[in-house]
């Protein structure tokens, strides 16, 4: 009897186990996926509902919520199914959604994310299917190249546009010029400049320059003297060049010599934010446009008794006079498994001319007028006596500035950025010589790229 | 006595400094966050609009509303199973009982983010994803908590039961009457420390849920970040505002829960 009801009562938890397989097919579901009237496009009428992943804060913004109801209103036929993801958490869900073979019909990415895609095989080429929505990818972009094999993976939104922020108080405190609104300096002069208008005697340490814990921050000056070339011409690392350790070496002198910067133990320990710039306590910051969305125009949020300057970014002294700019491109993708590449293709198109410009960032599409976005910036942030002329030639209005990649993008670029930022420290806090570190970090990245090319 | 008490508030404030932290960094502007010198409170311009934002702006009552649903709905469904599921193992016993308590116990080895992906296969294949559903049901099995309450069943004293059945109870009635009830220091202990676990979690919610409007909390939390960083004042005030229900059914059962511990309730 007892051994009766003993097994009855696993039973009924063994069952309750398999419930969590069991239930109603809702939303979501394959079902609702391959309902017949998504399966064609909207040109017999039939309605389309088309899966968007994205990011939180593109997503979650009452200025995506006003431009969604534009485009169903312009295309009564297309349905969009946002769905949102921290960013942090934006990999994961990405992964888990395309490699489960969830129909998931366009998705979002930054340069190193989208080629992270590219190389693992979700996406597809949008050569053909960009034609039927009127889209050239090699002309309608300005200076966008195929992502692989001559192809274009990737529906460009807008690309990063770095310059240099600075704090004219700190400036006017130090008795320093402020730099040239148009000439940019060297960073040989930036690290001088940097150095005299550090003080950090005081009870409010003020260092002259202010960085992140990012790459470009370390390697970006070696981009800017060997264009950007992160690998070998056989896919390899290539971050042992000799570019890369003058760029390595040139942070080292800011910071460990002319103890213009805050070191990095330090940096690291205070889990110092990005943002953290904002709060006046650093002379120079080289940032990106996102520097004046998140945080430059928003003195509700980040209040400052101080005026921002901005001026093109630090050059190699090869480079002196030259305009230059770390691009890295945020873009669209299709997945391979859309069924609704044309619709997708669609909503990307009405996506980078209405809703980018609309949240306030400038679209590489050529075809929309950036004239409003300019004035917009401009009159943000007029109270720090910047000009429509500095915000049309920094922001991205400057035809003639020279793009270096950013960050490296092809060859494991996830495994790059990550084994360099681990290790690079120990160059910083004296535990290793720039030379280990950068045989260390190449030796760890080829095994990355080899075994991705096994894949 | 001075020192051990300096000690104790040397350990305390240890524990309370993360708490401390976030009511602060809630008052403040963002640029303040990571301030050097350190401000506890800018008296003279504290920043009450992180929550006003935060109720004015954000679906917060909606995702508070999810997180209690699915906690208490899988914490309820939670203890049944593992009261049944112990009873069965710890007391009933029957053939095979430990090989099959011990392939139970062997799930608990797998890697929860091995299982992720099948798990994601499965949910969209039977229309689970992105409902609720799909986060309560992987909770209402909880091994642990089965193992937790087979240990309590197994110094179970027999002769209670025994009487019961003598009494003319079935199986089902001598457990609900006699063993259920004496098992309530074990189930309260276990049901609050699920209200906590299944409050915390944050993965599934990401993986399983699409739709906004599904939101838990500690998504919810997630959502004041860039790719570039977080905006830990706003995260600071919204996680303030929820930990007020975990805080208050703590506080409510603190006395029991603290009780069940010091009794070693869940014997082992």
């Amino acid at each position: 009897m007892v051994r009766k009801w003993g097994l009855l009562a696993v039973s009924i938890v063994l069952a309750s186990s398999l419930a969590a397989c069991g239930g109603k097919n809702d939303n979501g579901g394959e079902g609702a996926a391959s309902k017949p009237a998504e399966t064609t496009s909207g040109s017999k009428g039939e309605t389309v509902t088309l899966k968007f992943l994205n990011i939180s804060e593109y997503l979650d913004s009452a200025e995506f919520k006003e431009f969604l109801d534009r485009f169903e209103a312009k295309y009564p036929n297309i349905k969009v199914d946002p769905v949102s993801v921290p960013h942090e958490q934006y990999i994961n869900k990405r992964n888990i959604m395309l490699a489960s073979g969830e129909q998931v019909d366009l998705i979002w990415g930054n340069g190193v994310e989208q080629f992270d895609a590219i190389n693992k095989g979700f996406l597809m080429p949008l050569d053909d299917v960009a034609q039927e929505v009127g889209i050239d990818m090699s002309k309608d972009f300005g200076d966008f190249k195929p992502d692989k094999d001559g192809k274009h993976y990737r529906f460009p939104i807008q690309q990063n546009n770095w310059m240099l922020y600075y704090n004219k108080k700190v400036f006017d405190d130090a008795g320093v010029p402020y730099p040239d609104p148009k000439v940019p300096m060297t960073w040989d002069e930036m690290a001088e400049v940097a150095q005299k208008i550090t003080n950090t005697s005081g009870k409010d340490k003020v260092y002259g320059m202010f960085y992140n814990n990012w790459g470009m921050y370390f390697y970006g000056y070696g981009s800017q003297l060997n264009e950007g070339k992160f690998y070998t011409d056989d896919g390899m690392a290539n971050i042992d060049a000799p570019e890369f350790k003058r760029s390595l070496e040139w942070m080292n002198d800011v910071m460990n010599v002319r103890k213009a910067a805050m070191p990095i133990a330090e940096y690291i320990q205070n889990n110092t934010d990005f943002l953290s710039y904002w709060n006046g306590g650093y002379g120079m910051v080289v940032g990106a446009q996102w520097y004046a969305q998140l945080a430059a125009t928003k003195k509700d949020q980040y209040p400052r008794d101080w005026k921002a300057g901005i001026a093109p970014m630090p050059v190699p002294t090869e480079m002196a006079g030259k305009h230059m700019n770390w691009s890295n491109i945020d873009s669209l993708a299709v997945p391979k498994n859309s069924k609704h590449a044309k619709e997708a293709l669609i909503l990307a198109r009405e996506y980078v001319a209405d809703y980018t410009l609309g949240a306030g960032a400038l679209p590489m599409y050529t075809k929309v007028s950036k004239d409003q976005y300019f004035a917009d910036l401009a009159e943000a942030l007029k109270d720090d006596d910047i000009t429509l002329e500095q915000v049309t030639y920094l922001f991205g209005g400057d035809p003639d500035v020279i793009n270096v990649e950013e960050k490296p993008v092809l060859g494991a670029p996830q495994e790059y950025e990550s084994t360099f930022l681990d290790i690079v420290s120990q160059y910083y806090t004296g535990a290793m010589t720039v030379d280990d570190v950068l045989k260390s970090v190449k030796t760890k990245v080829d095994a990355a790229i080899v075994e991705q090319s096994k894949q | 006595m001075t020192l051990r008490s300096i000690v104790y508030l040397l350990i305390g404030f240890v524990f309370i400094t993360p708490l401390l932290w976030m009511v602060s960094t809630s008052l403040k502007y963002e640029n303040q966050v990571f301030e050097r010198p350190f401000v506890f409170i800018h008296l003279d311009n504290v920043n009450w609009s992180n929550y006003a934002h935060i109720l004015t702006q954000t679906d917060f009552l909606t995702w508070l509303w999810n997180s209690l649903f699915v906690v208490l709905v899988s914490s309820c469904f939670r203890l049944l199973l593992a009261a049944l599921g112990g009873y069965a193992f710890g007391y009933l016993r029957f053939r095979y009982s430990e090989a099959i308590f011990f392939c139970f116990l062997a799930a608990l080895f797998i890697p929860y983010q091995l299982t992720l992906l099948p798990q994601f296969i499965s949910f969209r294949f039977i229309g689970l994803l992105d409902t609720h559903w799909a986060l309560i049901l992987p909770n209402t099995i909880d091994i642990l908590s089965i193992f937790l309450m087979r240990q309590f069943f197994l110094s179970f004293p027999k002769e209670l039961i025994h009487a019961a059945y003598i009494e003319g109870s079935g199986i089902f009635r001598s457990f609900a009457r006699v063993a259920l009830p004496l098992a309530r220091t074990p189930l309260l202990t276990l049901g609050l420390l699920s209200f906590f676990m299944i409050w915390d979690q944050y993965f599934q919610p990401l993986i399983f849920l699409h739709s906004k409007s599904l939101y838990t909390i500690p998504l919810g939390l997630q959502s004041f970040q860039t790719q570039f960083g977080k905006q830990y004042a706003m995260q600071m005030a919204l996680a303030c505002l929820a930990i007020i229900p975990v805080l208050g059914v703590f506080l409510a059962l603190q006395k029991q829960f603290v009780e069940s511990i010091v009794s070693s309730g869940l014997k082992g």
